[in-house]
């Protein structure tokens, strides 16, 4: 149902004038931002990819040779084979977490789920360093065998493919989870009674009823989880595996040195797997949309329907939720036994504890986190403002262009950020001399990162009753007032998860800060990639990536608190029952 | 109401940063791939210097966007407005591109001479002034003791010993165009054995390897942490600095190899030039040598006294001695370098690049199977020439098998070898 | 004029499977003070209607007058300027605010002072049957305590006209009737003029002024109630409100004196009186309606000749309060309603009359 107020009703009978429009001029705002900071810089790539190398002619070569030569074409259908994989996994993984999460009445569930989003908060090559350190051939795990005598030679725990989507589904298990949580939690309690009504069990209940009715905010989160292993091209390499699309972009792009034929490859990889990727998933979503699920809830202080378990399933799910808990913790207990310690080499366990490192970094390094926080929280004021625009105009309005908008903002989910880099960096250097200016930094955050906010925004305010809206405005409210007042406070629960993906994506992310920084933006993560070889150890940078984890744990345990009531039932612990 | 206090939080960031940007200093910006620990070390000292020589602090910026492709490619990208002062780093191919692009000048610091021009037939700096080694080494290959041992096989000496099936699967390599150091391993086999036998050797290489790595400090990580016990393509002082942080690993220097000359220059367009030509005259005093040494490279003055400097109390100046086998200084070492035809390298990098990508990476598994039955089959003609058959015929295909591996027809080979087996049979 | 004048208006959906006519060229006049309400059965276009009155949605093309003044056409006034109160299906009501907060929102909107806020949204609660309950959440609530909130919020600032969707049909039955008295009283003490919109006819006959009866998209008759169901416009009104028998026929001779047509029908020759003579023509093919409270079921004798039939009864539906008869007359099956004392067992043969007063001709 559109609201009328700014629609763009007939221009046939009202001609120009309805073309002006409230939503017509927030659209054309935002395709103004869009055109700036995604299409024009992104446009240099385009065209990039239609060079012909060695010469200064277009053509299709790039194109045609990228379908010709199956070297390509193969790990074009690798990289979906693992997103698959990947997005199983987390499935699997998170479907009985989230539903522990918004179901049962347990304790200490906040604490729960604010340590499943732990591991997203790193940067992917610390994750996957820690699992080398624990899991490799000569990690703890393999050295406690063998001094065990378990086993005689070293087992490969996660050198290769099963590593990658081992270390991506427990990476992107926050997506998944808190998804679904928001899903079970706002699915109205009389829906699931009545498929109880008619007598359908618990288990039958669960996917006749509760399963279809969270497909909106499951997709949200799947496609998340789906598009991001076309975007990490550094996992994959520290596992060994490097036949993967963004891989192959990265070090084609970033590695060409004289060889710009390479390096329009990797260019065409990136511009095809996410053109594909895209499309593909707005169809997906478009075919799901045919099934409205509009007016799911009435509303939102709901915290879906808690039940305190029996004792069998109460432990079941404890064990569960410790299971899920250990493999999540793991990298930060890793990262901080390394970085309390000094030549943690080859054992089981480090030998030498020191506070140096921490030392170093509140001697030397403060200048990062506060880098971080600066750029994220830019970041994320510019991208929630934008990104409720978009979902605004996407959900509720008939703007012109709106589907146009959604296609180029969710194309940034799948542009891995070294193109991205090279893309601001030629755009914003010459010319337009936005690279020379700190905000960069954060419009780079906002434009990479904005879509999981997006995305989020999106299914809440779907699932958002238009009465509600349309009360206010009957009442008097105009449009804005309307929004402030009525929709954004309903929408908070919804949009505070995506809040908080914004924010912890945009502090962890590398990819392109690595490429616009200039000298004192360094951000933690940037510090964390330079201090990677001091030496050989990797105590300082893990000492860095564990600060990063204490931080954003402390700010999620805070934000939970301050949250409170409806925000608390986002985190799926039952403040309704308390 | 959260992103508002986010909001309120960035503006008093923001403008504390401002006010701190705003004082007018003297500044000097690094680009490059040099590890962290160098310049870190580079920083202290030469801001310690700065301020006693010149009387003021001098704000040191370091951006390090990647390897040295990466940072060369960032050099592109400014296009004559740099956002730095000097290229810190990378060896003579990089450099060479630089200078002829124009986007770096000649400067002759104040300790040119110090360097040597040539070395084994090796440049060590630009006869038009553009850049000069201030950290030198040599490209080697790295292993760890500890793993070796508990796989009980000795370290390899030279490039031949590499293809001895006791390594197969034990080897770290990286891709050839992810890092200079492994394409120069790949000039070393095309010069040293010529186009065609180059090419054969690093398909029974390629066909050792255990794993594929995307850069030498991959391949360092990777050995250091025992994940592959030998890596090859690596910077020489890699091995010094695990060894002094307490990895068990040692270098090898293989029996020929190349210099690199990690070196530096001035960017054409620099902001701070004046800063900059006094930082490259203090890198190449021995003030500066010195921390470069520190920061864990070697050094490029020939009249450094490695052990005056331990006497002195320079720390790792015994880790270095000990790096370079007893050597007093890095020219001093005795060694058998290759006459190295950079310019021939540097020309053919597309081409040697794209080939290797295609013929033996993209490969890989194809050289592995395809050489597995060659040996294969090899071992039956063995068997059956002990118990003594005829199997001149078979011998004859099964080299012509090894031929063709070699040249890289793999398919044929592999019909070679059924064809081998076919007439062992008879 | 009315004071809700609404002309020509037509709005149409596209959607994926093709366009709806949601609201086919409506015309209708309403009275100051007057509750009407737009009845049909669900999908007809009702809520369109009423949404496009309250602005919430905007015509392809006719006019909406409110008080005289312009709502639509030469320009667009947006809801909040209409001068309207909106009670929503789904009652609508904030779940974040508190009772309080949700009646007082418009005023506050306003800028009504703090003070007499209170007072006034006290006052309402009074009226609306809440007070007291200020504090409450709408969760805290059941169904009816909410539509009475959103009762009261619509008509906290005194609104023109009020509109209502559906207000009732969320909550059970016993509430629904008591509701719909409080609505009606509520409604004619603040002389407000109301839109009001449902499919349930007991609902609009007893609440309204005049019913106007919706068929996809179109406006098929706007009545009072007993005109309504006495003198339906068309087979569809005669269908939708209560039960009457319907029966296909022909115009076979019009009785010009006395003011009489005589139809060809299932039955037999069926006499009935019609308002407009000019309305039907000889040999068309009309329908006859007549109500079961309208069939007498008669004994031997009776004083009219004509419209008597014999048949048989098929069936006996005993409903308490009442008696349905069902009575076969050649082929065709005739309800009728009786006395529940009323003999007559099934399978006996039986005689009905029908009242010519009360047939009613309809153009097929
Ligand atoms: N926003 C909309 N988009 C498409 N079709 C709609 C929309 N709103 C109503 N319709 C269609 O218009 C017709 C009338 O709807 P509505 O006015 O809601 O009916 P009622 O209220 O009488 O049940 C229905 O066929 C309905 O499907
Ligand atoms: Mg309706």
């Amino acid at each position: 149902m559109g609201g009328a107020g700014g629609l763009l009703a007939h221009p046939h009978q009202h001609g120009i004038r309805s073309l002006i429009r409230v939503d017509n001029l927030l659209a054309a705002f935002a395709w103004l931002v869009v055109a700036f900071l995604i299409i024009y810089p992104l446009s240099f790539l385009v065209v990039d990819s239609f060079r012909v190398a060695g010469s200064d002619r277009f053509g299709l070569q790039n194109y045609r040779a990228f379908f010709s030569e199956p070297y390509y074409m193969g790990a074009f259908l690798k990289t979906f084979m693992l997103s698959g994989l990947v997005l199983l996994t987390t499935t699997v993984l998170g479907l009985p977490l989230a539903y522990i999460l918004a179901r049962y009445r347990l304790r200490g569930q906040t604490v729960f789920t604010a340590l499943t989003i732990l591991p997203i908060v790193l940067p992917a090559y610390a994750g996957a360093f820690a699992w080398v350190v624990f899991f490799g051939r000569f990690g703890t795990l393999n050295l406690l065998l063998m001094q065990w005598g378990i086993i005689s030679r070293p087992i490969n725990f996660i050198s290769g493919l099963h590593g990658v989507v081992f270390m991506q589904a427990i990476h992107l298990l926050p997506f998944m989870v808190l998804s679904l949580l928001a899903a079970f939690t706002s699915i109205d309690p009389d829906l699931e009674e009545a498929a109880e009504v008619e007598g359908a069990s618990g288990i039958r209940r669960f996917f006749t009823v509760t399963l279809p009715l969270c497909t909106p905010s499951y997709l949200a989160g799947a496609i998340l989880v789906f598009l991001w292993p076309f975007t990490d091209w550094l996992t994959p390499m520290i596992f060994g595996v490097i036949d993967l699309l963004p891989s192959i972009a990265y070090i084609n792009i970033a590695y060409h040195f004289t060889d710009v034929g390479r390096k329009y490859m990797g260019i065409v990889s990136v511009v095809l797997s996410s053109g594909v990727c895209v499309a593909a998933f707005l169809l997906l979503k478009a075919w799901v949309e045919r099934k409205r699920y509009t007016g799911l809830s009435k509303g939102t202080t709901l915290g879906g329907r808690t039940i305190r378990p029996k004792p069998l399933v109460r432990v079941a799910s404890y064990l569960y939720m410790l299971f899920v808990s250990a493999l999540v913790l793991l990298i930060p207990i890793v990262l901080g036994l390394s970085g309390f310690s000094r030549r943690w080499v080859l054992t089981p366990f480090p030998q030498h504890w020191t506070l140096d490192n921490f030392r170093t970094i509140f001697t030397g390094a403060t200048r990062l986190i506060s880098n971080s926080f600066l750029f994220s929280g830019v970041a994320l004021g510019i991208g929630v403002l934008f990104g409720l625009l978009m979902a605004y105009l996407i959900v509720r309005t008939k703007a012109l262009g709106r589907s146009g908008l959604e296609f180029v903002s969710t194309l940034m989910l799948v542009f891995p950020g070294v193109a991205v880099g090279v893309a601001y960096l030629t755009a914003f250097w010459h010319g337009i001399p936005l690279a020379t200016h700190w905000m960069v930094m954060p419009l780079a955050l906002f434009v990479r990162r904005m879509p999981y906010f997006q995305r989020m925004a999106h299914a809440a305010y779907q699932q958002l009753d238009p009465c509600l809206e349309e009360a206010a405005e009957v009442a008097g409210a105009s449009k804005l007032r309307t929004f402030l007042t009525i929709s954004l406070p309903l929408l908070l629960k919804g949009i505070f998860v995506g809040v908080i993906m914004f924010f912890i994506m945009a502090f962890q992310e590398i990819s392109t800060a690595i490429f616009l920084y200039r000298g004192g933006w360094e951000t933690l993560p940037v510090g964390l990639y330079l201090n990677w070889h001091r030496g050989m150890e990797f105590g300082f940078a893990a000492a860095l990536a564990f600060m990063m984890v204490v931080i954003v744990f402390v700010m999620l345990m805070v934000a939970a608190k301050i949250g409170g009531g409806v925000l608390n039932v986002a985190w799926g612990s039952s403040g309704r029952g308390k | 109401m959260k992103s508002g206090k986010m909001l309120a939080v960035a503006c008093l960031l923001l403008l504390t940063l401002l006010a701190v940007a705003g004082a007018a200093q003297q500044k000097l910006g690094w680009v490059g791939p040099i590890y962290v620990e160098l310049s870190e070390s580079l920083k202290k000292g030469f801001q310690d210097y700065y301020l006693r020589t010149y009387g003021e602090p001098i704000e040191i910026t370091f951006v390090r966007p990647g390897g040295w492709p990466v940072c060369v490619d960032r050099v592109r990208i400014w296009d004559g407005k740099p956002d730095a002062d000097v290229f810190l780093g990378a060896g003579a191919p990089a450099h060479s591109v630089l200078a002829s692009l124009g986007l770096t000048v000649p400067y002759v610091h104040a300790h040119w001479d110090m360097i040597p021009a040539q070395w084994h037939g090796m440049s060590a700096k630009d006869p038009d002034g553009y850049w000069s080694a201030f950290a030198p080494w040599l490209v080697s290959n790295m292993y760890n003791e500890l793993v070796l041992r508990m796989y009980n096989v000795p370290p390899p000496l030279t490039w031949d010993d590499l293809l001895n099936p006791i390594y197969r699967g034990h080897i770290a390599m990286c891709l050839t165009y992810a890092s200079g150091t492994m394409y120069e391993v790949v000039q070393i086999q095309l010069q040293t054995r010529g186009w065609r036998d180059g090419w054969a050797y690093l398909r029974y290489l390629a066909a050792q390897v255990g794993r594929w790595t995307t850069g030498s400090t991959d391949t360092t990580h990777n050995v250091t942490r025992g994940e592959y016990p030998i890596g090859i393509a690596q910077p020489q002082m890699n091995a010094m600095v695990a060894r002094r942080d307490g990895y068990p690993v040692g270098n090898l220097v293989p029996d020929v190899t190349v210099l690199v000359p990690e070196a530096a220059a001035l960017l054409a367009g620099a902001p701070n030039e004046r800063n900059a030509k006094i930082f490259l005259d203090w890198l190449y005093s021995m003030e500066g040598q010195k921390y470069v040494l520190q920061g864990g490279y070697f050094v490029a003055r020939t009249d450094i006294s490695l052990t005056q400097w331990q006497a002195e109390g320079v720390s790792m100046a015994s880790h270095a001695i000990a790096a370079l086998g007893g050597a007093d200084n890095f020219w001093a070492v005795d060694l058998d370098l290759l006459d190295y035809d950079l310019e021939l390298a540097t020309a053919q990098w597309d081409e040697v690049n794209n080939t290797f990508d295609r013929e033996i990476y993209r490969k890989w598994e194809e050289l592995k199977s395809t050489l597995s039955q060659i040996e294969a089959v090899e071992l039956q003609i063995a068997d059956a020439k002990a118990k003594g058959a005829d199997v001149a015929a078979a011998e004859a295909k099964a080299a012509e098998a090894r031929t063709l591996f070699e040249e890289g027809e793999l398919a044929t080979a592999r019909t070679a070898v059924t064809e081998a087996r076919a007439l062992l049979r008879r | 004029m009315g004071f809700i004048d609404i002309r020509n208006l037509v709005k149409r959906f596209r959607t994926k499977y093709g366009e709806v006519l949601a609201a086919d060229n409506v015309c209708l006049e309403i009275e100051k003070a007057e509750l009407i309400t737009l009845l049909g059965p669900s999908g007809c276009g009702k809520t369109t209607t009423l949404r496009c009155i309250a602005g919430l949605e905007r015509p392809d093309s006719g006019d909406v007058l409110i008080d005289g003044a312009p709502m639509f056409s030469q320009g667009f006034v947006p809801p909040a300027k209409r001068g309207i109160g909106m009670v929503f299906q789904n009652y609508a009501v904030w779940p974040h605010m508190t009772v309080f907060a949700n009646v007082a929102y418009g005023l506050k909107l306003e800028g009504v002072p703090r003070r007499t806020r209170e007072a006034r949204v006290r006052e309402m609660l009074d009226v609306v049957g809440l007070a007291g309950l200020e504090r409450r959440y709408p969760g805290q609530m059941s169904g009816g305590q909410q539509q009475r909130v959103a009762l009261a919020r619509a008509l906290m600032r005194h609104p023109k006209v009020l509109l209502l969707d559906e207000p009732l049909s969320n909550l059970d039955a016993k509430l629904r009737e008591k509701m719909r008295f409080e609505i009606r009283d509520i409604v004619s003490r603040m002389e407000m003029t109301a839109v009001y919109v449902t499919h349930d006819q007991a609902e609009a006959m007893v609440l309204s002024d005049r019913v106007a009866i919706m068929d996809q998209g179109k406006l098929v008759q706007v009545a009072k109630p007993d005109e309504i169901y006495h003198v339906p416009a068309s087979r569809f009104v005669a269908d939708f409100i209560g039960t009457t028998n319907i029966v296909e026929g022909q115009v076979e001779e019009i009785l010009d004196d006395t003011g009489l047509v005589g139809l060809r029908t299932g039955l037999g020759r069926t006499l009935c009186r019609v308002r407009d003579r000019a309305a039907v023509a000889k040999g068309e093919p009309v329908y006859l309606s007549i109500r079961p409270e309208d069939i007498e079921v008669i004994n031997s004798t009776h004083g009219a000749r004509d419209n008597i039939y014999t048949g048989t009864i098929t069936e006996r539906a005993y409903l308490g309060h009442l008696l349905y008869l069902f009575i076969r007359v050649r082929d065709t099956v005739i309800r009728a309603q009786c006395h529940p004392r009323q003999a007559g067992s099934e399978g006996e043969e039986t005689r009905i009359y029908l009242d010519p007063a009360k047939c009613v001709v309809l153009p097929s």
